[in-house]
């Protein structure tokens, strides 16, 4: 066993002589081709090319805005305006009201089917530098919500930055009129992670002579121009 | 009583959950070409899932270009996110008319929707969201027609105001030569500036940078306008823009805080100035003065600030709870728009002493009394023994 190793030693020494010899043979044979040497730094240029797509993401945090069941106001109480950034509304004539509205905060959005009415929540993700924001509705207030007395009734949306500078371009936030049209929440939403979310908080004036259950679709867009949704 | 309508439920739930939902697409725009007729194109849009179930998805198409376009699927669902699927890479398939009726912008936009919910119960409504993109097409303008956007950098006192003005020539003929003025505005509408820009040539479909600077050197910080004034071969265009020169500043110039006595309520005035060319509201200081386990803030009523003008406000601290008499280290700080600066500041409580503030007219008071009274009685003396004298010789 002793004489097999050292046959087996002494092969691989002659293996690894004849490797090493090879290698020294072929880097000389290699340096002896170059035209002058290495005297330089010696530079060529070649081209990596790279497209970043910027792309879009609408992230809706909270889809809802359950103001529940209720009564409108009755005998010339006049528009029952409840809305989702305000409390104290509720309606009249029952025991059944309306949820009232609460503005929440940056992370709590409320549980879903609770006391309250909160706004939607949309994030922008991707890597757009300035994404809108725009809502539109199937149905405009008349439609949706229905009744005349004592007048026709009413259905708007207010933006409202949910984690600061969200929006750095046009916020609307003031009530604007939601219809089968779009309206934009704000033209130029960040998409940085800290700085991404918007509220859109509805309000909703219910007619004295307005009953029934009521369907409606708002679609919440977000596209790298406001003219693309 | 109410009417027979009112006691109708009027069932209202307005917006029925769906759970968060969320779509991506990309680009975000497709593109902005110029007109050809016939033009022929393949662009790819990406549309993506980025919640963890099956989404799915309807696409769309719109805009006043819409019938010359198609895509390759409009309907599917997408895997979760993070799963084979997740995404669909769809073909936007577009060929131009021959011709197009209105010079200007026109529009295919690509939308991608949440498909309409199913199984939601009556008397709920939905909410659905859509991502959407869109390639421009721009038929030139007959003649010479720019579009331009004027960019300004905010700059400090002192600093140079660069001003840059981008144009694209959206017409069909030569501009053989296009220059800019700059005229630069303060607040009361007085001119401030008027810069020349640099010039040159533009053929259609091409894009030129006007630029030049103002050297903002001795003017007051504050809001400023800009207008451009752009003259291509005798045509004039003007656009108009707000830029800032420094930033609303208010500074605190002076305090004035003597030494208080140890239980009672000191005064410390300190006189701001604000560096602003337009009134700054509610402009407050507070005081936060600690030592040891003794920390306590303060604040002065707010005042509005008039632009460049001065104010002394006025903060008391009752050192009735403080931790008794000696040097309290203090930050004083002025509050404004969002803004704060702070200067620090010793407050020196001193021992309630006999000889303290007040004491000193007291002893005034005694040693005069005194000294009047110990007059009257010399007085009194000598004049019993003038009386004295008078009687022995008589």
């Amino acid at each position: 066993m002793k004489d097999i190793s050292n046959n087996l030693l002494a092969a691989l020494l002659i293996v690894a002589i004849a490797i090493s010899g090879f290698g020294i043979l072929t880097i000389s044979n290699y340096v002896t081709r170059q035209p002058a040497g290495i005297v330089g730094a010696a530079a060529s240029t070649g081209k990596v090319n790279l497209t970043i797509t910027e792309a879009i993401e609408l992230v809706l945090l909270r889809n809802e805005s359950l103001f529940g069941a209720g009564f409108p106001n009755a005998g010339g109480g006049g528009l029952l305006v409840v809305t989702s950034n305000r409390t104290g509304n509720c309606g009249t004539g029952g025991a059944t009201c309306f949820y009232n509205g609460s503005e929440g905060n940056g992370t709590d959005y409320g549980t879903a089917g609770g006391t309250h009415v909160y706004p939607f929540v949309a994030q922008i993700g991707g890597n757009d530098e300035s994404t809108c924001l725009r809502v539109e509705a199937t149905s405009d207030a008349s439609g949706f919500i229905g009744g005349v007395t004592p007048s026709a009734p009413t259905f708007t949306f207010a933006g409202k930055n949910n984690e600061s500078n969200s929006c750095y371009g046009t916020l609307t936030s003031a009530w604007t009129t939601v219809s089968t049209g779009w309206a934009t929440v704000c033209n130029t939403v960040n998409h940085t992670d800290t700085n991404d979310e918007v509220r859109i908080h509805w309000q909703l004036g219910i007619p004295e002579d307005a009953a029934g259950s009521k369907t409606d679709t708002i679609t919440v867009c977000a596209a790298g121009d406001c003219g693309s949704c | 009583m109410f009417k027979q309508t009112s006691f109708s439920l009027f069932l209202f739930i307005l917006l029925f959950s769906l759970n968060a939902s969320a779509l991506g697409i990309a680009p975000s725009r497709i593109g902005y070409i110029n007109f050809e007729p016939n033009l022929t194109l393949e662009r790819d849009v990406y549309v993506f899932n980025s919640e963890h179930y099956d989404f799915p998805v309807e696409m769309e198409l719109g805009g006043d270009l819409a019938q010359y376009a198609n895509l390759s699927e409009y309907n599917f669902v997408l895997s979760p996110k993070g799963t084979e699927g997740e995404g669909r890479l769809l073909t936007l398939n577009v060929r131009l008319p021959e011709k197009l009726d209105e010079p200007g912008e026109h529009i295919i936009k690509v939308g991608a929707l949440q498909a309409p919910p199913t199984g939601v119960p009556a008397g709920a409504l939905a909410a659905r969201v859509k991502v959407g993109t869109g390639l421009y097409v721009f038929l030139p303008y007959p003649g010479k027609y720019i579009d331009a956007d004027l960019a300004i950098e905010n700059a400090r006192v002192n600093e140079s105001v660069k001003f840059k003005i981008s144009i694209t020539h959206r017409g069909n003929l030569t501009i053989n030569e296009i220059s800019g003025v700059v005229e630069v505005y303060n607040s009361e509408g007085k001119k401030a500036a008027n810069l020349l820009t640099n010039k040159g040539p533009l053929e259609p479909d091409n894009s030129i940078e006007l630029e030049t600077f103002w050297n903002a050197v001795d003017v007051n910080p504050g809001n400023y306008k800009a207008l451009a004034i752009i003259d291509y071969d005798g045509i004039k265009k003007e656009i108009e823009k707000d830029f800032r020169v420094g930033s609303p500043n208010v500074k605190i110039i002076n305090i004035t805080s003597a030494s208080i006595v140890n239980g009672t309520v000191g005064k410390i005035i300190a006189q701001v100035r604000s560096y602003w060319d337009e009134p700054i509201l509610n402009v407050y200081i507070s005081i936060s003065i600690k030592r040891g386990e003794y920390s306590k803030t303060v604040q002065s009523p707010s005042v509005d600030l008039d632009k460049f003008s001065e104010a002394n406000l006025e903060i008391y601290w009752d050192t009735a709870d403080a931790a008794g008499p000696g040097d309290y280290p203090a930050n004083v700080t002025v509050h404004y728009l969002n803004e704060t600066e702070s200067v620090p500041l010793t407050i020196t409580v001193t021992e309630r002493s006999w000889f303290g503030p007040g004491m000193e007219m007291i002893i005034v008071v005694i040693l005069v009394t005194s000294a009047v009274f110990i007059a009257a009685v010399i007085l009194y003396r000598r004049k019993g023994r003038h009386k004295v004298v008078q009687k022995r010789l008589m």
